[in-house]
């Protein structure tokens, strides 16, 4: 061989070995050097940290009855991800051949969905396809609550649907229906505000944590992320963080395409579900009070008026039970109502809207707490202890409170100044006059027959004396705020979300108001005229159904004025042990002059003890509803009051441009010597204001004593959940014997229709 | 010429000798046989897929039919080896010219699988012409250029002769497209053109025109890449090439000094790095046997492209050290693209490892190659 060709060899065998010189370099560098980075990135490839769910607590009512829970839910799921990988391995490369498929897809899935029972619209599907909330990893629910069976169908049939799940998820459940909604309230996906807001209480616990997806922790570790469920209303909202539960992880191995390998045991941290929540209601007294509700709207409805006057349109409503002994509430209802099932899986704006709109009288609204009313008549004992403390008895042109006098039917203003004499209609047009409801007259009116009767011209004396009086002898302010002391005009605290404060203005305040809007109020001068309003709760006095029956419970039990208890505990675990209970809250003591005490009680109970005695006096307001409902156009019950008497308050609040809100609120057992009839310590409280239904003594009694009634007679249906409707059904019971469904009357006709 | 007359004589004599196979050198057929078995160890590793749940079975599918390639070319390799390789001159033409014939059928009659047109699919078995491309290539070249006599002046035109021989299988090779063979092709032209008698200058200029065609390539080939990107990326982010060199990488990280064991590469059950049994197998290699692993897979390599580079050097007549230095630079060309990409070093490129990697066209290159280079070795004189 000749030289230069062994020089060429040569060349050749230096390249040789510089290659390979240089992959034994990198080899070094990888397994040696830089070893232990790939070993931690070849064990967090395989390993996935998966959250786990943690059911919500459940809601139980005082009893232990379960009133919110959770059931699993068949929900069709597309992965986009998957979806688009499914269909390029099935040969569909161009968008527009997956497009074309997916559109016929939609259609297949529609009309098997529709099918199987849940009426799906291709359109429905679409939508859902195109949430950009979910990334294009995540399961886009599509349809809720469908046929099990698709499970199969869907599951066999991967080609014609690819990318598509049949999944089961956790949702909330109703056994009772639309019972206690504004109460217990309902639950929807996170909102970004919502998200945003629990960022700024927790922020994130570690900004450099190697989390998958962006979530808040809050000191508990309960987390919020994108499409979570939240509360929204009610005690679904108000005890999130008791009812939301702690997720668990699961420290899994994958393979390439996700599917679990094995799982470290040791790691794994199993879910805690949330709190229970046990409220103070009892469901069957809620059950029996919403029907009772919603049986005085429509009874007012039926009711014709004169043409000139307003039409009762009785709209909505609300109607509280509450118990006055430790102010835990037994029973909060609000008319119109909703269904918090129908926000399982999302709701459209659409109907989001209409649960809103207040053409529809605004069904989301609670208005026991959310509701602002003038207090009427039923403000009428506040005004009387206001003015005994104020010693606006026997001051001036007010005569003591046991020194029965005449009631003409008006009262015309001292301060108007003016002789009306003969010139009704002048003092009329003036306003200087202050007429009773229907100018009514009355005889022998004292403190107690000013309450039993109703009559305004007593409590328009009253209101004009505090404020014509130097201020050095009454404090003008007197009315305001003995109302306050009661716990009016601000909120009492119950643990609900969004509880209404009420008004309860002072001529200084009355003045500000205006003064920092004039363009929003008419004007910022306090007269006569308006604390004669405040009076008898009209004017600038607006209350919450919940403040008038923590009132009165205040009246019942001596003075003591409750934070209401809509909750009593909560239960950490489902164990009982661990239950954090709230107990009576007590908000103040109110100061109820003993002089007065007693009148007022038989005033309250004159109400309904009064008999009509048919000559110049009207009696008691609401003595027919709660002893005489068999007359035509009555309404009520005939309860017994010599052992169970009831002391209540009849209210007519006149609202512009439209009909009297019908207002009743009482207390029992409870009782006198006076009137002779077993004396007791009162155990409930019932408010009750309907609106746009008339006088107070026509429709809010009747339903008053209907409830009493019940009550006293310890005769409260039993409530029953679907599902036992449902079983009673199987078994062959019939429609008549089931008048405990909240829903009843539906029922009946659903029942009576498939018979 | 008296050397040549001599050599006639001697290999008359030969035959009268006894067997061919004692004339083998047999270092080469002991590392061909060590990485052999080193290879179907590693494709059964990489092929038997998960086996998780005692139910599961082993896929044993892939080993058999390797088991079967190395088989069939130890025997082709055996047949190559057997016929004195100067008889087989005169045929260069008639091979060359059925190599291009088959090179063209494809776009008549081949297969396409990851978007090249590169098989001939018969039933169960594919072949890859581009594959046998090389032989063809490297005994066409080695002829060529043996033809020269002034090796030291080497006319510029055969020089360009000669790459216009490997122009024509890698034009044809370019249409399908398989980038990565045309690579070797030019390796196997790189190293003949070397030892073959170009002048420097010639060196130069051939390497500069094989390096601007290697660049031009790549730079296809990254386009390319960046297409598929692309769109891959908006399906699924991961599955770029460069994710999948990124994961070959950790699982060779992954492996450290002495590996994870057989059958124990978390990169490898998962199957986290594509092509793992082919283009990727170095990556299951330094995962499960780690450094010491490779390493002695590389020394084996190394082994034997020595024991090639001193057939090459021992033999007689510039055609058989031309052939055996096709085979050298073949081999070392593919170890060092494939190891290289396998490690983050090189671009991505579909080149199997040889004698390692699963796959029946490039096995049988391969061993058959390895055959010329014994043959070269056997018919020496002595």
């Amino acid at each position: 061989m000749e030289d230069s060709s062994r020089l060429r060899m040569r060349i050749l065998g230096v390249v040789a070995v510089s290659l390979f010189v240089a992959l034994f370099g990198r080899l070094w560098f990888l397994q040696a050097l830089e070893s232990e980075r790939f070993e931690v990135r070849a064990e967090s490839n395989i390993t996935r940290s998966i959250r786990t769910q943690a059911p919500r607590g459940q809601i139980l009512d005082r009893n232990g009855r379960v009133l919110v829970e959770n059931r699993l839910s068949t929900v069709v799921t597309i992965n986009r991800d998957e979806h688009v990988k499914a269909l390029e391995a099935l040969g569909f490369n161009s968008k527009e051949a997956r497009d074309e498929f997916r559109e016929g897809m939609f259609a297949d899935l529609a009309r098997e969905l529709s099918q199987s029972g849940q009426l799906t619209k291709v359109a429905d599907l679409v939508d859902a396809f195109g949430d950009r909330s979910f990334t294009d990893f995540d399961n886009v629910p599509i349809a809720r609550d469908v046929d099990e069976e698709l499970l199969i169908f869907i599951g066999e049939r991967p080609d014609r649907f690819p990318g598509v799940l049949v999944e089961q998820d956790v949702v909330r459940s109703y056994p009772f229906g639309t019972s206690a909604a504004h109460v217990l309230g309902y639950v929807g996906s996170i909102t970004e505000g919502e998200l945003a807001s629990k960022a700024d209480l927790y922020r994130l616990p570690n900004p450099d944590s190697d989390a998958p997806e962006a979530f808040i922790e809050d000191p508990n570790g309960k987390q919020y992320r994108n499409n979570d469920e939240i509360g929204k209303q009610g005690i679904e909202a108000f005890f999130e963080d008791d009812l939301r539960g702690v997720p668990g992880t699961r420290e899994i191995t994958v393979d390439n395409v996700g599917n679990l390998v094995s799982e470290d045991e040791d790691a794994r941290r199993d879910p805690i579900q949330g709190s229970d929540v046990q409220l103070t209601i009892d469901i069957d007294l809620q059950v029996m009070l919403e029907r009772e509700l919603a049986r005085a709207l429509d009874r007012a409805r039926g009711i014709e008026v004169n043409p000139d006057e307003e039409p009762f349109r009785a709209p909505g409503g609300a109607a509280v039970i509450m118990d006055p002994t430790d102010g835990s509430i037994l029973a909060m209802a609000s008319h119109p109502t909703f269904n918090p099932g129908d926000f399982i899986g999302g709701i459209s704006q659409d109907q989001f809207d209409d649960l809103n709109d207040p053409q529809a009288f605004t069904p989301l609204l609670n208005r026991a707490i959310s509701g602002g009313y003038p207090a009427a008549s039923t403000f009428k004992p506040f005004t009387a202890i206001a003015a005994e403390i104020h010693d606006v008895f026997g001051w001036n042109f007010v005569d003591d409170f046991n020194v029965p006098i005449s009631d003409p039917g008006f009262w015309d203003l001292r301060s108007c100044n003016i002789d009306f004499t003969g010139d009704v209609a002048g003092a009329i047009e003036s306003g200087c006059r202050k007429r009773n409801a229907g100018s009514a007259t009355m005889e022998g009116v004292d403190l107690l027959h000013s309450l039993a009767f109703s009559s305004d011209t007593y409590y328009y004396r009253i209101g004009e004396a505090f404020w014509v009086a130097p201020d050095d002898e009454i404090d003008p302010n007197g009315i305001q705020d003995t109302a306050r002391d009661f716990g009016f005009g601000a909120p009492l605290g119950v643990q609900l979300p969004d509880e209404r404060a009420g008004s309860l203005l002072t001529a200084e305040e009355f003045r500000q108001r205006f003064q920092e809007n004039p363009d929003v109020f008419a004007r910022g001068e306090w007269t006569a005229g308006d604390n004669t309003d405040v009076a008898i709760g009209q004017g600038v006095v607006s209350v919450t159904p919940l403040q008038l029956a923590n009132a009165y419970a205040a009246l019942a039990n001596g003075g003591t004025v409750w934070s209401p208890n809509v909750v009593q505990r909560t239960i950490p675990n489902g164990e009982i042990d661990e239950a954090v209970e709230f107990g009576p809250r007590v908000l103040r003591e109110a100061n109820i002059p003993e002089t007065v005490e007693g009148e007022i009680l038989d005033g309250l109970l004159g109400v309904t003890l009064l008999a009509d005695p048919g000559i110049s006096n009207p009696g008691g307001t609401g003595w027919d509803a709660f002893n005489n409902p068999f007359e035509e156009d009555l309404d009520g019950a005939i309860v017994d009051l010599i052992n169970w008497p009831v002391a209540g308050k009849t209210g007519t609040a006149e609202v512009l441009g439209r009909a009297d809100n019908s207002m009743f609120v009482g207390f029992g057992p409870s009782g006198s010597t006076t009137w002779g009839t077993s004396v007791n310590t009162p155990e409930y409280v019932v408010a009750v204001v309907l609106e746009e239904a008339g006088f107070g003594s026509a429709i809010a009694a009747p339903m008053v004593a209907r409830v009493f009634d019940q009550i006293s007679r310890e005769d409260i249906p039993r409530a029953q959940a679907q599902s036992e409707v449902d079983e009673f059904y199987n078994i062959g019971g019939t429609p008549e014997d089931i008048l405990t469904i909240g829903e009843d009357e539906e029922v009946l006709e659903a029942a009576g229709g498939a018979q | 010429m008296t050397a040549l007359r001599a050599s006639r004589a001697g290999f008359n004599d030969r035959d009268s000798q006894g067997s061919l196979f004692l004339r083998f050198d047999f270092s080469i057929v002991l590392l061909s046989a060590l990485l052999l078995a080193f290879g179907l160890v590693v494709v059964y590793s990489a092929t038997r897929g998960a086996i998780i749940t005692p139910e599961d079975v082993p896929d044993t599918s892939f080993l058999r039919r390797q088991v079967l390639f190395v088989a069939v070319g130890g025997f082709l390799a055996v047949v190559v080896a057997s016929v004195d390789y100067r008889k087989v001159k005169a045929a260069v033409p008639a091979i060359y010219g059925i190599t291009v014939l088959l090179l063209i059928g494809l776009f008549f009659f081949g297969s396409s699988f990851n978007g090249a047109t590169s098989w001939y699919s018969f039933g169960f078995v594919t072949l890859q012409p581009s594959e046998f491309a090389k032989l063809s290539l490297i005994v066409a070249l080695a002829a060529w250029f043996s033809h020269v006599e002034d090796r030291e002046s080497l006319a510029f035109t055969n020089v360009i002769a000669g790459l216009a021989i490997a122009g024509v299988f890698a034009g044809l090779v370019l249409l399908q497209p398989d980038f990565g063979t045309v690579m070797v092709y030019a390796a196997i032209v790189a190293g003949i053109v070397v030892v073959g008698g170009a002048t420097i200058r010639q060196v130069l200029a051939v390497l500069a025109a094989v390096g601007l065609g290697i660049v031009v390539m790549i730079r296809q080939e990254f386009l390319r890449e960046t297409q598929i990107n692309r769109f891959v990326a908006f399906v699924n982010p991961e599955s770029t090439a460069r994710q999948t060199v990124f994961q070959s990488e950790v699982a060779i990280g992954n492996g450290g000094l002495t590996g994870t064991g057989l059958f124990q590469g978390t990169q490898n059950n998962n199957s986290l790095v594509p092509e793992k049994e082919t283009d990727f197998i170095f990556s299951v290699v330094g995962e499960e046997f780690g450094f010491v692993g490779g390493a002695a897979l590389l020394i084996l390599l190394g082994l034997l492209l020595m024991r090639i580079w001193r057939v090459a050097h021992l033999a007689e007549d510039t055609y058989g050290r031309l052939i055996c230095v096709g085979v050298f630079s073949m081999i070392l060309f593919q170890v060092f693209q494939t190891v290289g990409m396998n490690m983050g070093m090189m671009p991505v490129t579909g080149i199997p490892l040889p004698l390692i990697s699963f796959g029946g066209s490039s096995m049988l290159t391969t061993l058959m190659a390895i055959g010329l280079v014994e043959n070269v070795h056997a018919h020496r004189l002595r």
